[in-house]
This record gives structure tokens, C-alpha cells and sequence, in this order.
């Protein structure tokens, strides 16, 4: 067990959300720990044999598992307002720099300096170099010059130079305060003595963790306090952590950004729970499970969520025709006499941008939804269906992080080309498994769901006949759930109309199935509140192989919009609802509060 | 508790200490518990409001309040350190752009990189020439020394401003863009207020002339911006006197519209002032901060002969540099804004953290530590890192002169003409 124990020496810790720039952070990400600690090794020697040795401690603690944390619980930190500050600017100009000479000016002393050449092309250079800077006295003496002819402009910006009346800009700088300013990260593994070493010496030279206001001092610490927050599949907190290779991918990213450019820290998303060793009661989980293989949208037509069927279709049947050998029953979902198999089996489930203000409602991607437990041997089959679906082009991967391009021909629509997501998160939220598969109680379907029956017609003008077939709509919907494996909702909603923002109406949907010999099926969108958080994926009904009917946890600061409501039976009774929603609502508006400053 | 020597701080930068903490007491001018008042935000529905944070004590929630921020407490140290240099009780480079060569903005005086928002790389030195008046400052010797700064050669910007060192600065608009030399602070301070309970606070104003507010005043005819009570005097708006009212200002045609009669009292109770149990002042200077520096080549731009001991010498007078200003900022007192005037319970106590935990502690008193600074920046001297000798004088562009005169002269016209 080796530990590395952080001082917040100004007893605060000045740290930016990952996803909210007006939000503070804590307990303080593994992945920021990380990239402070290589930003430490890469501004000393690291060419050194020191500087090696430190490397070599960085790849040792990518390797590990993500580290446990001793830190101020949630309740036992104080949260500061977050107020924007007003920060003066620096690109006021009253005179204009003559850069372009200046660059020009610069590399011609460089090159006469190294004095190479010929006599000739000596004095050649030195008479350039001459002419460049008598050029660089002109437009410096143009620029500096009183103007003939003053603008409004110019007067205000000899204003705004002054620090007085400098124009500002506003900045943000959350700032969190714990109740016990040290916080320790735990890692199980136990390195040799030399990598120790290296890591007291990074620690020794760790100067600050988070925004420069969060100055730290770092040790190496072999035992610690019980660790409050843990890795957990069922944790609340969504920590940012380093996986294999972060040390090289930091490294490319820095070559891009040099420090300077905004930037996405890469990294894994891990969930941790906050609290004593004892586990809480395991999260109920649908019978899909959240270990996708996620194929982005690379080119072609950005199509609406309406198409989800079609491109699931295509794609499956790309994906058989691809893989060489039969696959089995839990990826094909046909046992060996070719009937429909009663075991869960593989979703192709396209996923779309919705859910937030600027959601576009298009696919974003493709998720490959392995039933829960797949075994082994069933999962080796899908990577290698997905390998030979890859080497049907021939080409090859553009990156580390994406598999080589997947082209989906579709008809009229054009070509769709995919690229598996090789490593980490995507960029894109709705493409990361954890956006659909967290645990929550609070869900709402993105792509409507298709019921097993006809419940009756929704659309009936007699508000009883409705009534009973949104009635029996929520039931068969009750049952979709219960066929998932998951409890009972505690509120059901049927609804014919949107539910999350960027996603369409069920009328919007072409016919599913889409063969016409097959009777058509009913589609709704429904909003189901747990009693309990339940871990996804939620994709419910007859189409949910195919990507119809799938669910996304509500996030508690966008609430969805709401469903119109079918008035049941005239001004007496309630709205069309499932079974009636208890008390159980409070524990998770308290749930929901948990950590955020508001 | 001893003083802090020399020969310790050396010691400390070199690689013994990780950090000098201060935590000093302050209270209200006017005795503990007098309302004070700290410094507003926006809240973006146009109000007012303090920057407070519920901190958890012992089980036991304390409301504490931002008295004064990192930002504004790093202005105020330096406006110490600039005091204390124009005393001549320091000796540091700093580089001032004179506006005291035209007689007509002589009252400009000097803006040096004390006060300068961005400090060496601000727009009001890259928008200044050398004393000649034909050099841009980023075109002379200094300049483009700065310019090709790095954190793995920090030499000029040590040579020029090593307060930039201390304080933090990042050339982001210079020759490079971006890409410009990035130094981070090493020295932050803050001031909060622990146990703050919020105040009301009360605006009104009382006639001394007695003037009602039934009284109706107009626009003139002959110049809108004045005004008269006289409707024959007045401007006419289909036979009727138009009343009077500034743009975006209340009550139409009464006398307080100009500033006269009674206002009837506001009672602000989101930003009416605080009190608190006792205010502290965290200054925290990190001793890696300043180990990270580094620097290829010595004064006179060639290789350093003992590398690695001129490197610590520089640190240290670094470090020391950072202690004057929090002593003089100590000395020159807390006097944060209007009605915000504190004083501090305790003496000065520095807080030294080792690398093993353990602290030890000093005292430092002005006069001690201004000794402090001349030594280790003479050592620093002698092994080849030693400070500017010669101050950097700079005048601003005559573009910026001519400017600065030409809208003096539009705005005494204007205000003649009112």
C-alpha cells in the first residue's frame, strides 16, 4: 500500500468541475492528481536518470487500479459562492507591434549567428539583417508616431491602457473548504524501492493541485486513515481517473495545446461511494449490461433519432454477414432451431444527442449492449464480429483512441461511417455507457417504446375508452420493466408526446417492425420513477434489440419536459398515472442534493 | 521565537522547508464585533451580495466571508513593496513607464510593474518606448530578454522584475501570443471573516435646504440638460412645460431627479455589512513554487559557473523578496475599502512547514527583513544572478501621449460647454 498525502496548505482547494465552469470540485479528481504530478516530472529533468526513474513511477501508477481517498466527506465541506470576477484584460493596444518584422528580424539574426556560408552569403545576410532592422526602426517610429487624425477608438483605448480603467473580464474560481485541509490518495499496489523513491521525489516537488491559488505540499505516505471514498459500480460520485497509457496520451495532447489551448483532460470515469466499508445494498441492475462497445458517428448523414431502427438493422446485419463462424444464441438472439431464444441477448442500440439545451436529437453513434454477464467466450465472438466488420474496408484506425472505419450503406440516407471507441470516454456525454447506465430512479424513454399488444386507441375521442388504453399501455410497460429484470415503478407515464428535450414524438417513427407482413406496433414514450436507484441500461418492449425504447436517467438540474397529460375521467380523478406515487419521493430529493453548491 | 536569519532561510529554500504560512488575527478598527464591510459581487439579477462559504468547525457550522481576495491581496502587497522601494528601504528592479516628461501629464507619474494589472507583460509597457523614444520596449535589450523567458530560463525575468516571479505573470498578449513565458504564483493571500453574521444597512438622504418634493421642475428650451421652474423659461410640448428627467434616472419632474429635497431611506439587507468572531489573513508561500525556477544562464548570458548553487541563491532572495511584501503589506495596513478597516491581534508569527511535517516558528520584523533581501540578493549577485543594476526607464509612445492629451483637452471643452 502506498499513499501520496496532500496538504491543502491555504486550507482550500481552488478546483473547476469538470462539466460546470460556475461549480467547484470535490473530492479532488485522480486524474488531476495525475496530470500534476507528470506536469512536475516533465518541467524538471526528465531526460535525466532521475527524471527516468520518475517516469517510470507515472507509468506504475497508471497501471493501478483507481486510488481510494481519504478526504472531507461531502457534508463536511464548505462550498464558497461562486461569483464571477472581474479580471483586467491585457489586449488593449494604442500602438500596433510590429510583430510580422520582428519574427522576420528574429530569424535572420538566428541564422547569421550561426555564421554558415560563404564570405558572400555572409555579407548577403549581414546587409538583410540590416535592412530588416532600419525596416523594424520605421514601423516602429510610424507606429509610436502622434496620429494626424484621431478616431473615437483611438482616444478610448489610450483610455482603457490605464489599470484604472482597463476593460475586465469575467472569471470564475470556485473554491471548496474542507473541514481537515489534507487529503490522501491510496493505492494497493506495492512498488519497488527505486519507484518510491521517485515518487517522494515528485511528491517533494508538487507545488499545487487545481487552480495556482491551491498551492499543496505533497509526502509519501505509507499508512493512512480509513479511506472515505471508494470505487464502486454503485457509487453516486463520478471521479475522473487514469487508466494505461495516460502518461503517452497526456503527452501527444500537450504536443496540440502546448499549455496553452483549451484542453479536455482525458481520462476514465469512475463511480465512487462515499461512506464506510460496510456496502450499502447493491443496486438493482437491468439485465443489460453497461460494458458497451460504442461505435461514434465518424462521417456521413447526422440522422434523427426517427432512424434508429433502420441503422440498428443495417448494422446487425452487417455485423453477421461480417463475422465468419455462426455466432451464438446470446449475440444472435435465435436459439439453434432459428426461434427467438429466451435468454437476454445483444441490443444494437443507436445513441442520440438528447437531454441537454443544445441537443440536435441526431445519432451520435451506435452501442453494441451486451446482455449482463456475458460469458467470456460469447464476448470474444462479439470483439472478433466486430474485428471482421472492421477489416471490410481495409483501412486503418486514424488514432489510438478509435478502431479502423465501419461503413453502414444506407440506401437513400447515404453512407454512415462508424469508428469503435478504442479507449477511455468519448467526448461526446450521450456516447459514454455511464450516461445510460448509471444508477438513478428518476427515467424517461428517448426513443419510444413498443408495446407487445394494441393497447386500445390513445387517440380515442370518448375519454373513458382513453382512459383504459392508456391504462393498459402502463401496464404493458410495467411488465416491459419487470421483464428487465428491475423492480416495479414507483410512477409510470404513458405519454404521447416528447419527454426529454431533442427527442421526437412516437408519431414521428416510421412503422416497426418495418416489415409490412408483420402487424405494426404501438408506440409510446413513458417516464418511469423508481422507488430505489436502479442501474441501467433501460431499454424496454418489443423493439428493444433494435434500439427502441431506450431510457436515460433524468439529470436533476435539467428536468425533463413535461408530458401532457390525458385527463382520465373528467375533473374528479387524476390523470391517467401507474401505480400511485409515494412518500418515497423525499430520500432522493434529498439524494439529489448531495454536493453541489447552489 | 526567534528571527528569521539568513542563513535558515537558505537553509529552508534549498530544499529543507516546503512552506511559510501566516495566519494573523485581525479585528475590526473599532473593536471586536464593529460591523465591517466586504467586498460585493454581482449576482447577475443586478444585486449585490457577499462571497460567504458555511465552513464546518468541530462538528459546528461557522459562516465565514471573503474579506479580501488572492487578486486584490496580491495588488496590495506590491503597492507595499512599491512603498517601501520608493523609501528606499528596498532595492529591486522595477520598471516604470514615466509620463512625468510632458508637463501636461505629470500628474500620471510613474506606472511600474507594481502596479501595472500584468506586471512586466502589461499592454502599457509593450505600449513603451525606451528613453529615446524610437526603441519599443519589447525591441530593447530587456526586453527581448523578456520575451525568450521560460521557466527553465527564468535569468531575465529575475534580472528585470523578480516581483513578477513571486507574484505570478503570463506573457499571453507579447511577440509570442500564447505561447508567451508562463510563471505561477508562488505567494497567495486571502482574508476571511469567520462567524460572519450579515448586517442591514440603510441609505437616505435629509434636505439640509428643506426642499419638498411637490415641487415640479422642467427641461429648459434653450439647453435640454439644464433645468428651471419657471414655465416660461421651460420647454413646451403642445402648450404644456415638459417635465424634467435625466436619462434612466427616477422621479420625473421632482427635485431629486437633480439631486435635491429628500430620499426616502433603502434598507439593503443582501449587502449591509457583516460582523464575525475574529477575521485571518492566510498568506502561504511555496518553497517548490520557487525551487522550480530555473536558469540556463547567469547575468551576463553566458552558462553559470556553480549552476546549482546560484540557482538556490536566487531562490532565496526570491523567498525574501516574498516576505517583504507580506511584512510591509502588514505595516501598511488593512485599510480594505470604505468601512473596512482592520488591525491585527497579534504579532507577526511565520509559520515554517518542513518537508516532514513539522513546523517551526519565526519572527520577522521590517527592518529585519529588508536586511534579509539585501543579503541573499547580494549572494545571489555574486555567483552570477544579481539584479538589475540600472532601472529600467521607459516613457510611453507619443501616439499615447498625444491621446491621452487630445481627450483631457475634449473633456474640459465638453464640460465647458455644460
Amino acid at each position: 500500500m502506498i499513499g501520496l498525502e496532500l496538504e491543502l496548505l491555504g486550507g482550500r482547494y481552488v478546483a473547476t468541475a469538470y462539466n460546470d465552469r460556475e461549480q467547484g470540485e470535490w473530492p479532488p479528481h485522480p486524474a488531476r492528481l495525475f496530470s500534476a504530478l507528470v506536469d512536475t516530472w516533465a518541467s524538471d529533468e526528465p531526460g535525466s536518470l532521475h527524471g527516468e526513474e520518475e517516469r517510470m513511477a507515472l507509468v506504475w501508477l497508471e497501471r493501478q487500479a483507481p486510488p481510494e481517498l481519504c478526504a472531507a466527506g461531502k457534508d463536511e465541506v464548505a462550498w464558497r459562492t461562486v461569483a464571477p470576477v472581474f479580471v483586467p484584460v491585457n489586449d488593449t493596444e494604442v500602438v500596433r507591434s510590429p510583430d510580422g518584422v520582428r519574427a522576420k528580424l528574429a530569424e535572420a539574426e538566428e541564422q547569421a549567428s550561426a555564421g554558415e556560408g560563404t564570405e558572400k552569403e555572409r555579407a548577403k545576410a549581414a546587409k538583410e539583417l540590416d535592412k530588416l532592422r532600419k525596416k523594424l526602426g520605421a514601423e516602429t517610429a510610424k507606429a509610436v508616431a502622434a496620429p494626424t487624425r484621431v478616431s473615437a477608438s483611438d482616444l478610448q483605448a489610450a483610455a482603457r491602457i490605464f489599470p484604472e480603467q482597463r476593460g475586465k473580464q469575467a472569471r470564475f474560481f470556485p473554491s471548496v473548504t474542507p473541514a481537515d485541509p489534507r487529503v490522501t490518495f491510496l493505492w494497493a499496489g506495492e512498488p519497488e524501492p527505486t519507484l518510491v523513491a521517485a515518487l517522494e521525489r515528485l511528491a517533494s516537488r508538487l507545488t499545487r493541485l487545481g487552480h495556482s491559488a491551491s498551492l499543496v505540499a505533497a509526502r509519501v505516505v505509507r499508512e493512512a486513515p480509513a479511506p472515505r471514498y471508494r470505487p464502486d459500480p454503485d457509487g453516486e460520485h463520478l471521479l475522473r481517473a487514469v487508466a494505461p497509457g495516460q502518461l503517452e496520451r497526456l503527452g501527444r495532447a500537450h504536443a496540440l495545446h502546448q499549455g496553452v489551448e483549451p484542453r479536455v483532460l482525458p481520462c476514465i470515469f469512475v463511480p465512487y461511494r462515499e461512506g464506510d466499508a460496510d456496502a450499502a445494498a447493491p443496486v438493482p441492475a437491468s439485465s443489460l449490461g453497461d460494458d458497451w462497445i460504442v461505435l461514434a458517428r465518424a462521417e456521413g448523414p447526422r440522422l434523427p433519432s426517427t432512424s434508429a431502427v433502420g441503422v440498428a438493422t443495417q448494422l446487425r446485419r452487417a455485423l453477421f454477414a461480417a463475422a465468419k463462424t455462426p455466432l451464438p444464441e446470446t449475440l444472435t438472439g435465435h436459439n439453434d432451431d432459428g426461434g427467438a431464444t429466451k435468454v437476454e441477448h445483444l441490443a444494437i442500440v443507436p445513441l442520440p444527442d438528447v437531454g441537454g439545451r443544445y441537443s440536435h436529437g441526431g445519432i451520435l453513434g451506435v452501442a453494441l449492449v451486451p446482455p449482463r454477464g456475458l460469458g467470456d467466450a460469447d464476448r470474444r465472438e462479439l470483439l472478433r464480429a466486430v474485428a471482421a466488420l472492421e477489416r471490410v474496408r481495409g483501412a486503418t484506425a486514424r488514432s489510438l483512441e478509435v478502431g479502423p472505419p465501419i461503413e453502414l450503406l444506407l440506401g437513400e440516407a447515404g453512407v454512415l461511417t462508424l469508428e469503435r471507441v478504442a479507449w477511455g470516454e468519448h467526448g461526446s456525454v450521450g456516447l459514454r455507457p455511464r450516461t445510460w447506465c448509471r444508477p438513478w430512479h428518476d427515467w424517461a424513454t428517448v426513443t419510444p417504446i413498443a408495446l407487445d399488444r394494441n393497447p386500445g386507441d390513445l387517440h380515442d375521442p370518448d375519454a373513458d375508452k382513453r382512459a383504459r388504453a392508456f391504462d393498459d399501455a402502463t401496464e404493458q410497460v410495467a411488465k416491459a420493466v419487470a421483464r428487465l429484470g428491475l423492480p416495479r415503478p414507483l410512477e409510470l407515464e404513458v405519454s404521447r408526446s416528447c419527454l426529454v428535450a431533442g427527442t421526437a414524438k412516437p408519431r414521428a417513427f416510421p412503422r416497426f417492425p418495418i416489415s409490412r407482413e408483420r402487424p405494426q406496433r404501438v408506440l409510446v414514450h413513458a417516464r418511469l420513477v423508481f422507488g430505489e436507484r436502479v442501474r441501467g441500461p433501460i431499454v424496454l418492449g418489443a423493439g428493444r434489440y433494435l434500439g427502441l425504447g431506450l431510457c436515460r436517467p433524468l439529470d436533476p438540474d435539467r428536468p425533463a419536459r413535461g408530458p401532457t397529460r390525458e385527463p382520465a375521467r373528467g375533473p374528479e380523478g387524476g390523470p391517467a398515472r401507474g401505480p400511485a406515487a409515494g412518500p418515497a419521493r423525499e430520500p432522493h430529493e434529498r439524494a439529489r442534493r448531495t454536493g453541489g453548491a447552489k | 521565537m526567534s528571527e528569521l536569519k539568513f542563513e535558515r532561510l537558505r537553509a529552508l529554500v534549498a530544499g529543507e522547508g516546503v512552506a511559510v504560512r501566516v495566519r494573523q488575527r485581525l479585528q475590526p478598527a473599532g473593536g471586536p464585533g464593529d460591523k465591517v464591510f466586504p467586498p460585493t459581487y454581482s449576482t447577475g439579477d443586478n444585486k449585490l451580495r457577499y462571497v460567504i462559504e458555511d465552513r464546518r468547525v468541530n462538528g459546528q457550522t461557522v459562516p465565514t466571508v471573503l474579506l479580501d481576495s488572492v487578486a486584490s491581496q496580491a495588488n496590495r502587497m506590491e503597492e507595499a513593496l512599491l512603498a517601501a522601494w520608493e523609501r528606499e528601504e528596498l532595492a529591486f528592479p522595477v520598471i516604470g513607464v514615466d509620463f512625468g516628461g510632458d508637463a501636461a501629464l505629470a500628474d500620471l507619474g510613474k506606472v511600474t510593474t507594481l502596479q501595472a494589472p500584468h506586471r512586466i507583460a502589461d499592454a502599457i509597457l509593450r505600449d513603451a518606448t525606451a528613453a529615446d523614444g524610437t526603441t519599443l520596449f519589447r525591441d530593447s535589450a530587456a526586453g527581448k530578454a523578456y520575451t525568450e523567458a521560460s521557466p527553465r530560463n527564468a535569468t531575465a525575468v529575475y534580472r528585470y522584475c523578480p516581483t513578477a516571479l513571486v507574484f505570478g505573470v503570463w506573457d499571453s498578449t507579447g511577440p509570442k501570443g500564447g505561447l508567451g513565458a508562463k510563471f505561477a504564483r508562488a505567494l497567495t493571500s486571502e482574508i476571511v471573516g469567520i462567524g460572519a453574521q450579515p448586517g442591514t444597512k440603510v441609505g437616505s438622504r435629509l434636505d439640509p435646504l428643506a426642499i419638498q418634493a411637490n415641487v415640479e421642475i422642467y427641461h429648459r428650451a434653450d439647453d435640454e440638460s439644464d433645468w428651471t421652474l419657471d414655465e416660461a423659461e421651460a420647454k413646451k410640448d403642445r402648450g404644456k412645460p415638459v417635465l424634467f428627467n435625466r436619462k434612466g434616472g427616477e422621479g420625473k419632474g421632482k427635485p431629486s431627479a437633480v439631486n435635491h429635497s429628500n430620499i426616502a431611506p433603502t434598507v439593503d439587507t443582501l449587502a449591509g455589512g457583516v460582523t464575525f468572531d475574529h477575521a485571518e489573513q492566510v498568506v502561504v508561500l511555496s518553497l517548490p513554487a520557487l525551487r522550480r525556477l530555473k536558469f540556463a544562464t547567469g547575468y551576463d548570458g553566458k552558462a553559470l559557473a556553480k549552476r546549482a548553487e546560484a540557482e538556490a541563491a536566487a531562490h532565496t532572495a526570491l523567498a525574501a523578496l516574498a516576505l517583504a511584501a507580506v511584512v510591509h503589506q502588514r505595516q501598511q495596513g488593512y485599510d480594505l475599502r470604505s468601512r473596512c478597516l482592520l488591525v491585527p491581534d497579534q504579532g507577526l508569527e511565520l509559520e515554517v512547514v518542513l518537508a516532514d511535517g513539522k513546523t517551526e516558528r519565526y519572527e520577522l520584523a521590517p527592518a529585519a527583513v529588508n536586511r534579509l533581501v539585501q543579503e541573499a540578493a547580494a549572494a545571489a549577485g555574486a555567483l552570477g544572478l544579481g539584479w538589475e543594476r540600472e532601472p529600467v526607464q521607459l516613457k510611453p509612445a507619443a501616439k499615447l501621449v498625444a491621446l491621452v492629451k487630445k481627450s483631457r483637452a475634449e473633456a474640459a471643452a465638453g464640460g465647458a460647454a455644460d
